[in-house]
């Protein structure tokens, strides 16, 4: 098996830390060039990726270490230009792992695609068609693209929704189990194919045909426990950590411009995994985005509670990626990123994706909680501090505030500031 | 409720048809999109629905039926091929690919509908089980099938095929997706019939259509040069030498001829007839102005659809 955990390699340079990759993940010299040109997608392959292409752009890729997950290691490719991400999702990671690690599940790769049907002429009836020809829909929907059905997959139900005033109209959901892909292009070709046939039988028009990107049949869940001792460190004891963590969770449950926030910091992980294994982050984002707000209320992501003296958290997210096709074949840093990482199945890495956004989210959570409580125990005591060294009045905050802006909350320093404080204030006195 | 799923492609003879039969290599590919399959269970026996097959849908129901005619035979032998006695399973087939004209409808139809039971029975169809049992379904229909049909219909990806050669299939890898435009018209005459047409002409003078046999040999190599290096204009060009001896072997009949044409002048990078003849279907290499091609097809009387040739691996 290959290990997750890498002491000291933050501390490594570039080279020995190709080296460790080199002898952990069977990377030979070739691999470690793509990695270390960030030009390795080359102009040329680029400009049949996009229009009006002038060339490439390139950014940070790092490992997210110490991920531990159904009891299995993985090193986490992450691609992201924000620092402190890696670090932190790493340290959260070997805090979980230190407690059994995470545990994921995924739900199997089923996206929806939306055919939608306007001006049929009675919807009761169009409605009553579309169900009653359901077998010969999705054998259509799977004629489309037949390589799904033949991997075991494919269209295999379908809904039908319907919207009344403002906009009267019937939208055919087709279910597509799309196995190792992300499927959009299986998923668009079946709801392009079904569209005569829909027509037909609603005696509406068509017109909209695409996926869905709020892909909520294709849920990935991570959990993670952490007693409260473990959350305990400079100063901080462990039940104030996981309080403080509780309390920012509520925040965000509540209140949506928090909520924002925290769901980004969620995003910072999931995304940084997302892109580095060649998946759509947009379709991931705006799946995510919109799965938050399923219920009418913009929430979180995430779910943190505690029990017993320890610390849980859970994050539940719709993550519609692949293992097969999109920019995979193209590029290849994500060939040698996927390799690193050895995640065999969409399924597993959706499971990656969520204890990634769970970790990442828990470390944002513990750095806002821990200084808050810090900012908090530093000021009482800076106040104390001052008092003590003979401060008086408004002199007292005056000189707290100084004391944490130095850093330093000492006897010495409060009665230097203070010194300094009198003059002046005789002068004012004077004035 | 999950439905049991199944589908197949439809396929097309890019390269060697006929020339084949003389021990010349051939190249069939699968197309992009096929038949589709579902079976679920019902509350009486076993049914077969096809509905977009003839003007009213084909109802197969094999309670209390006496004379099958050759989709129902059909349908028993796939049932018997996946061994699941007769259920209560009503199997709904669909998809445009049209019956009759050479584009491997009734091998899309076998392994389409085998990989549905397949599901339904909770055991779907390991590969070999899986050409074993479509060539007993394709028999009631071909007598005796070469396999190539089912073989590239099963595998998906594109198969060089020689009569005689060890193995007989070789995969050819397509370094990119191919668009192609697929127009067809009713047969002329059976496969039999062309076949024995041209048996007859070859015989009268043998080294001129063995010289003929060839050149096709040597197109269908240079052919699968141009696939897998995704030469489309060299592909285009290529079918249109092909057609160039097919109408030379007199299987062209005046509607090939027409729908070449018409898909050469809408823009295609060439055209050919693609398997027996004598009417039936013809390929063109279309990466651009596919759907003004169909649209030109369709305008003459013709029927046509744009589909592509999946890259490999993806």
């Amino acid at each position: 098996m290959k290990g997750s955990r890498i002491p000291g390699f933050y501390r490594l340079d570039l080279g020995a830390r190709h080296a460790e990759l080199k002898r952990r993940f069977g990377l030979d010299d070739e691999d470690l060039a793509v990695l270390a040109d960030g030009a390795a997608l080359s102009a040329e392959r680029a400009d049949k990726m996009v229009e009006n292409c002038v060339g490439v752009f390139a950014l940070p890729v790092g490992i997210g270490l110490n991920f531990r997950i159904n009891g299995r290691d993985y090193a986490v490719p992450m691609v992201v230009e924000e620092p402190s991400v890696v670090a932190a999702v790493s340290n959260m990671a070997k805090l979980v792992r230190d407690h059994g690690g995470f545990s994921a599940d995924a739900d199997e790769s089923v996206m929806i695609a939306q055919v939608q049907i306007i001006g049929a002429p009675d919807a009761d009836d169009a409605v009553a068609a579309l169900e009653g020809a359901r077998a010969q829909i999705l054998a259509r929907a799977n004629a489309e693209h037949p390589n799904m059905a033949a991997r075991g997959g494919g269209a295999f139900d379908i809904e039908v929704r319907r919207f009344d005033d403002p906009h009267p109209m019937l939208v055919l959901h087709l279910l597509v189990d799309c196995r190792e892909a992300m499927g959009a292009n299986a998923v668009n070709a079946m709801a392009e194919g079904v569209a005569p046939l829909v027509e037909q039988l609603t005696g509406g028009r068509v017109y909209l045909r695409i996926l869905s990107n709020l892909a909520d049949r294709r849920l990935a869940r991570a959990t993670c426990a952490v007693p409260f001792p473990a959350l305990a460190g400079k100063g901080f004891e462990g039940v104030d950590v996981a309080d403080g963590i509780v309390q920012a969770y509520r925040f965000a449950a509540v209140c949506p411009y928090r909520a924002a926030t925290h769901n980004k910091g969620v995003m910072n992980g999931v995304d940084a995994v997302v892109i580095a294994t060649g998946n759509d982050w947009r379709g991931v984002e705006a799946g995510a985005h919109a799965f938050a707000a399923r219920d009418g209320h913009y929430g979180s992501l995430t779910e943190w509670w505690t029990e017993d003296e320890v610390l849980h958290g859970r994050i539940e997210l719709p993550l519609a990626v692949g293992t097969v096709g999109g920019s995979t074949q193209v590029h290849p840093t994500i060939r040698v990123l996927r390799r690193i990482l050895g995640a065999g199945s969409a399924r597993e890495l959706a499971m990656v994706m969520a204890s990634v956004g769970l970790a990442q989210n828990m470390g944002a959570l513990k750095a806002l909680a821990t200084e808050g409580i810090q900012r908090g125990h530093m000021s009482l005591h800076a106040r104390q501090v001052a008092l003590a060294a003979g401060a008086e009045g408004t002199q007292i905050d005056a000189i707290a505030q100084r004391l944490v802006a130095g850093g330093r909350i000492k006897l010495d320093a409060a009665q230097a500031l203070l010194a300094q404080f009198e003059p002046e204030d005789e002068r004012r006195g004077k004035a | 409720m999950r439905a049991a799923t199944g589908a197949a492609p439809g396929k097309v003879i890019l390269f060697g048809e006929h020339a084949v039969v003389y021990g010349r290599p051939a190249v069939a590919a699968a197309l992009g999109h096929g038949l589709g399959a579902i079976a679920e269970p019902t509350d009486d026996g076993p049914t077969l629905h096809i509905p977009a097959w003839g003007p009213k849908g084909l109802h197969v129901r094999l309670e209390g039926a006496d004379g099958l005619d050759a989709i129902g035979r059909a349908f028993v032998a796939a049932l018997d091929a996946a061994e699941v006695g007769r259920p209560k399973v009503a199997v709904t087939i669909d998809g445009a690919l049209p019956l009759g004209v050479g584009l491997g409808s009734s091998a899309a139809f076998a392994v389409s509908m085998l990989r549905a039971l397949g599901e339904f029975r909770g055991a779907p169809f390991e590969r070999e089980a899986l050409l074993q049992a479509a060539a007993s379904v394709e028999t009631v229909f071909h007598g005796n099938p070469s396999g190539i049909d089912h073989t590239v219909i099963a595998d998906g990806g594109c198969l060089r095929f020689q009569r005689g050669s060890e193995p007989a299939f070789r995969a050819v890898r397509l370094a990119r997706e191919v668009p192609l435009v697929v127009a067809w018209t009713p047969r002329e005459g059976t496969t039999r019939e062309v076949v024995a047409g041209l048996r007859r002409r070859r015989d009268e003078m043998t080294d001129l259509y063995e010289d003929l046999f060839d050149a096709m040999g040597a197109v269908a190599n240079a052919g699968i040069a141009a696939l897998e290096s995704g030469d489309l204009d060299a592909l285009g060009q290529l079918f249109d030498l092909a057609h160039g001896y097919l109408n030379a072997c007199g299987v062209s009949r005046v509607a090939n001829e027409r729908m070449v044409a018409c898909a050469r002048e809408a823009g295609a990078l060439g055209a050919k007839l693609t398997g027996a003849g004598a009417g039936g279907a013809v390929v063109a290499a279309a990466p651009r102005r596919a759907h003004e091609i169909v649209a030109a097809l369709v305008s003459e009387g013709f029927q046509a659809f744009a589909t592509q040739l999946p890259a490999s691996g993806g």
